[in-house]
């Protein structure tokens, strides 16, 4: 027992209990026996002092581990430059952070090593902002991600074990990479694992296809086909409408002979011909449907089965337009008479939307000429004049509908026109309340959206309240910091 | 024709906020639109910014220092116009005209450069009294001064008799004694005006769960009781030592009477603590072979005074206070921007330990010592250490600068300027691309 463990050994049983030890013959021993006092309480004291200054003062490092980290990767990506990186401290924690990360992506920069930390823990915090900071990490972001299991949202270092030693979360960010260097790679990658991952890993991975999916993933069918009888609701319906959107899937063409069946088009009367309107009639099915399960439909035969108009309906809002079109070859305008005809055309609008399409959006357009989302796939001249409407009108509700889905940066003329508008309703506004809540929300849409190189409108009017200058001046001043901020990205792009 | 000056780095602005929230409220004022004037006349800048009443609140700011003027009702220095300001300078150097202050600005200015003339000479010779204020009465002094001892011999006399009967009961007894045993003990030293005791005491319920550091700690307190009637027989230096370690107040007067060292130093990196609602600052300052420490307090969440840009230079007078290891100092006059001395050379873990062991030699009340120590590869982990040829030593800090560190090294090793207080280091700044990166102001909001 060392003179110290001694002397900590009494100490813990009480001065009283024992007797001082002895000190050893090294120096310290030596030194220590120097020191004596009245009592035994103190002297044990005083001696633990030096032998606590001792090991202070004579303390050597801990024996080296061999067990150091692997150094990261060399870059492949240049560092952002520093006239646009300065701008960093000021847009972390705002709305502007994205358009950063955007910006950044894709002048093909990466984000310096030093903010690194605080973007990964910004979007561990923020799901939006995962995507937009996954391709700006570089090496060094991919490798420090590797230490903190609060990033292992992004994509883990590839290699033989990426894959199996990835958290879901990895697993989706490993997909969503590989999908965008190599979508073939990536369709393998899905045909290897989707159907060994749990349900949680099959969700994500559904999610992040459907985000990505085109036409060529139509070779992905068969795998689809066999999760749309898996055990959990949310694959089932993922599968079918990633089926859904594969035009030519055979999910489709199922349902396109089901809306065959089932609708017949009538001979027009004279109305009808002057009016080009098509009647037509429901026949309900009879027979058993073997895959009605699988594509989401009640067996027909069953007691729960779907009234006619009820499977019309479901028919419109879950089948690619093209076989609802090619069913019975008609033209856009007709399927649009049809779901009017039996009041089922926000269930076509749905599917138009969730298909982006174009051509079946114009049709529906003459119906439904206020639909926001119709608006946006639809002919850019029919948004442009709805816009142009709304802001003649002043019109705050239409005109968030209509500029709330875009993503952004909006096109130079609307913007300067929105500026204009919300210069010349906020004037006599002292509070945001008076305004009207949506001018408010218009003008914070303006501050993330509009077209950073917008150009100031008019000054406000001399009898203008303190509340709209500030407001105004607010949003003009964000706009010059995003246009400083895209006048740096974009003298490194090209 | 004097040059444009160069605009701090945001971070760095960022650095100089007294709390999260004006550096926060800095960033929002950030933008050129609420600034109906912006300018840079040679070495200062000047702005109106538009606040909520009808007249522009005008702020300047003198790039000598950075020193900082607003007519907003801010008590916190630099305010958040003062920040934004700066901050704009970063980003929108383009938009800054010239033109020179309006007269309040102009006479601020002119009032510091023409102080900052007439301390510059003062600094090389003995700096003359304060005109108009009164020398203190030496006999008030001493009767204060032997009432305060006459209580602080009280204090630690009961002390040591509490010490004496934990080690009589023995150590594994005093887990369990009630929590107020040791508030009452602490409260008593303060009574007795021994805050540094008081400190010490109030820290024995974190050893409890490990008997050799309750020892050790314990003993330590005993070495001040002991050493406290022995004082006479102390070195001038030595009675300095034990009297910061008992927390009798440094006398500033007599610190920056007697001179300091004038020169260019380097701001190492800054570090905050936090103690029965009180933070404390320190900053350390480097120039060749001196380091000094400068604390500043907040109590109650009160903003700091301004600090010094943290990896940046100052050419400044610091006077250290007396000691056997001189660390803790003071400002003499105001410091000035200036260019960054050259950095000093680094020291392996077993080197660092080392000085830091020769340090204790001298006072063994030392609780911390910084020094630039490199190159080191970091290894994460709970605790993460820091490791070179000669070993490893266990790290501390916020999660964030330690992984700012793995970032910045990408596995490779690299110098950080640390303190170690003998159980951990803590990095405070890491020498980047030639610069030196402060830590804390990257993880200012």
């Amino acid at each position: 027992m060392s003179d110290h463990d001694a002397l900590l050994a009494l100490a813990l049983v009480g001065a009283t209990r024992g007797t001082l030890p002895t000190p050893g013959p090294d120096p310290l021993g030596q030194a220590t026996a120097q020191i004596t006092r009245p009592d035994a309480e103190g002297t044990l004291l005083a001696r633990a002092a030096l032998h606590a200054l001792a090991h202070a003062a004579g303390r050597l490092p801990d024996p080296a581990s061999d067990s150091l980290p692997t150094p990261a990767p060399a870059e492949t990506l240049p560092e952002v430059p520093e006239r646009a990186a300065r701008h960093l401290p000021l847009v972390i924690g705002t709305p502007h952070l994205s358009e950063w990360l955007t910006l950044c992506a894709q002048a093909g920069w990466r984000v310096p090593p030093a903010r690194l930390p605080e973007l990964l823990d910004h979007a561990s915090n923020d799901g939006r902002l995962r995507p937009l900071l996954t391709p700006v990490l570089g090496e060094r972001g991919r490798w420090l991600a590797r230490f903190n299991p609060a990033w292992a949202f992004t994509p883990p270092t590839p290699g033989e074990d990426a894959w199996a030693n990835a958290t879901e979360a990895g697993r989706e960010a490993l997909w969503r990479s590989v999908r965008e260097r190599d979508p073939h790679a990536a369709r393998d990658l899905l045909r290897e694992h989707l159907s060994s991952e749990r349900a949680g890993s099959r969700k994500r991975l559904l999610n992040a296809l459907l985000d990505t999916l085109t036409l060529d993933d139509h070779t992905l069918e068969p795998l689809l086909d066999t999760l749309t009888t898996d055990r959990s609701d949310d694959v089932r319906t993922l599968a079918r409408t990633a089926l859904h959107r594969l035009s030519s899937s055979a999910q489709n063409a199922r349902h396109a002979a089901r809306f065959a069946a089932l609708v017949s088009l009538d001979k027009p009367g004279l109305l009808g011909r002057l009016t080009g309107q098509t009647p037509s009639t429901l026949t309900p099915p009879t027979a058993p449907d073997e895959h009605a399960t699988r594509d989401g439909l009640p067996d027909p035969t069953s007691k729960d089965c779907l009234s006619a108009t009820a499977l019309l309906e479901h028919l419109l809002e879950h089948t690619h337009p093209d076989a609802l079109l090619a069913a019975l070859n008609i033209p856009p305008a007709t399927l649009v008479n049809i779901a009017r005809q039996h009041e089922h055309l926000p269930a076509l609008a749905e599917n138009t939307v969730s298909t982006e399409h174009t051509t079946l959006a114009a049709a529906l357009l003459h119906d439904l000429p206020t639909h926001p989302f119709l608006l946006q796939i639809g002919p850019p001249e029919t948004l442009s004049s709805a816009l142009k409407q709304a802001l003649r009108d002043r019109d705050p509700e239409r005109l968030v509908a209509l500029l709330g889905p875009h993503p952004g940066p909006w096109p130079p003329e609307p913007s300067a026109a929105l500026l204009t508008a919300l210069r010349d309703t906020i004037g006599p506004a002292h509070y945001a309340a008076a305004w009207g809540y949506r001018w408010a929300q218009l003008a914070e849409l303006a501050a993330t959206h509009a077209h950073p190189h917008t150009p100031h409108p008019d000054p406000l009017p001399a009898d203008a309240t303190d509340y709209a200058h500030r407001t105004l001046t607010e949003l003009l001043g964000t706009l010059e910091l995003r246009k400083q901020m895209w006048n740096d990205f974009g003298k490194g792009r090209g | 024709m004097t040059p444009a000056p160069t605009p701090l780095a945001p971070d760095t602005v960022l650095a100089l906020a007294p709390d999260p929230a004006s550096a926060q409220s800095g960033r929002k004022l950030a933008t050129p639109g609420k600034w109906q004037n912006l300018n840079a006349p040679p070495g200062s800048l000047w702005g109106e910014c538009q606040g909520s009443g009808q007249t522009p609140y005008l702020t300047g700011v003198d790039l000598s220092g950075p020193a900082f003027r607003c007519s907003c009702p801010s008590r916190k220095f630099p305010c958040k116009h003062a920040l934004a300001l700066l901050l704009l300078h970063a980003t929108h150097t383009g938009q800054f005209g010239s033109a020179t202050p309006p007269g309040t600005l102009q006479s601020w200015l002119d009032g510091r450069a023409a102080r900052a003339t007439a301390e510059r000479p003062a600094a090389d010779g003995n700096p003359a009294t304060p005109a108009g204020k009164a020398a203190p009465d030496p006999a008030a002094q001493a009767r204060r001064r032997a009432a305060r001892e006459k209580k602080v011999t009280a204090g630690l006399d009961a002390l040591q008799t509490f010490l004496k009967d934990l080690i009589r009961d023995g150590l594994a007894h005093a887990p369990a004694r009630p929590y107020s045993d040791w508030d009452t003990q602490a409260a008593r030293l303060v009574d007795a005006q021994a805050p540094g005791a008081a400190r010490l005491v109030r820290q024995i319920p974190e050893h409890l769960s490990d008997p050799a550091a309750l020892l050790a700690h314990l003993s330590r307190l005993y070495l001040l009781t002991e050493a406290w009637p022995r004082e006479t027989t102390l070195s001038p230096d030595g009675q300095a030592d034990l009297r910061a370690a008992l927390g009798f107040l440094i006398d500033s007067a007599a610190v920056l009477d007697g001179g300091g060292i004038r020169a260019q130093w380097q701001v190492m990196g800054q570090s905050l603590t936090e103690e029965d609602m009180i933070t404390t600052r320190r900053t350390w300052l480097v120039s060749g072979d001196h380091t000094a420490v400068l604390l500043d307090f907040s109590a109650w969440g009160r903003p700091f005074p301004p600090a010094l840009p943290p990896g940046g230079a100052v050419q400044a007078e610091v006077c250290h206070a007396p000691g056997t290891y001189p660390q803790r100092a003071l400002l003499r006059g105001e410091a000035t921007a200036a260019a960054a001395p050259p950095h000093a050379q680094s020291l392996t873990l077993d080197a660092l330990l080392d000085r830091h062991g020769a340090a204790l030699a001298l006072n063994p009340w030392l609780e911390r010592t910084a020094h630039l120590t490199g190159p080191l590869h970091l290894l994460p982990g709970d605790p993460w250490y820091a490791q070179d040829s000669t070993g490893r030593l266990p790290m501390t800090g916020s999660e964030r600068s330690l992984h700012t560190l793995l970032a910045l090294s990408g596995g490779e090793a690299l110098t950080v300027y640390a303190e170690w207080n003998g159980a951990a280091l803590t990095p405070l700044s890491v020498q980047s691309g030639g610069a030196l990166l402060s830590l804390r102001q990257l993880e200012t909001p």
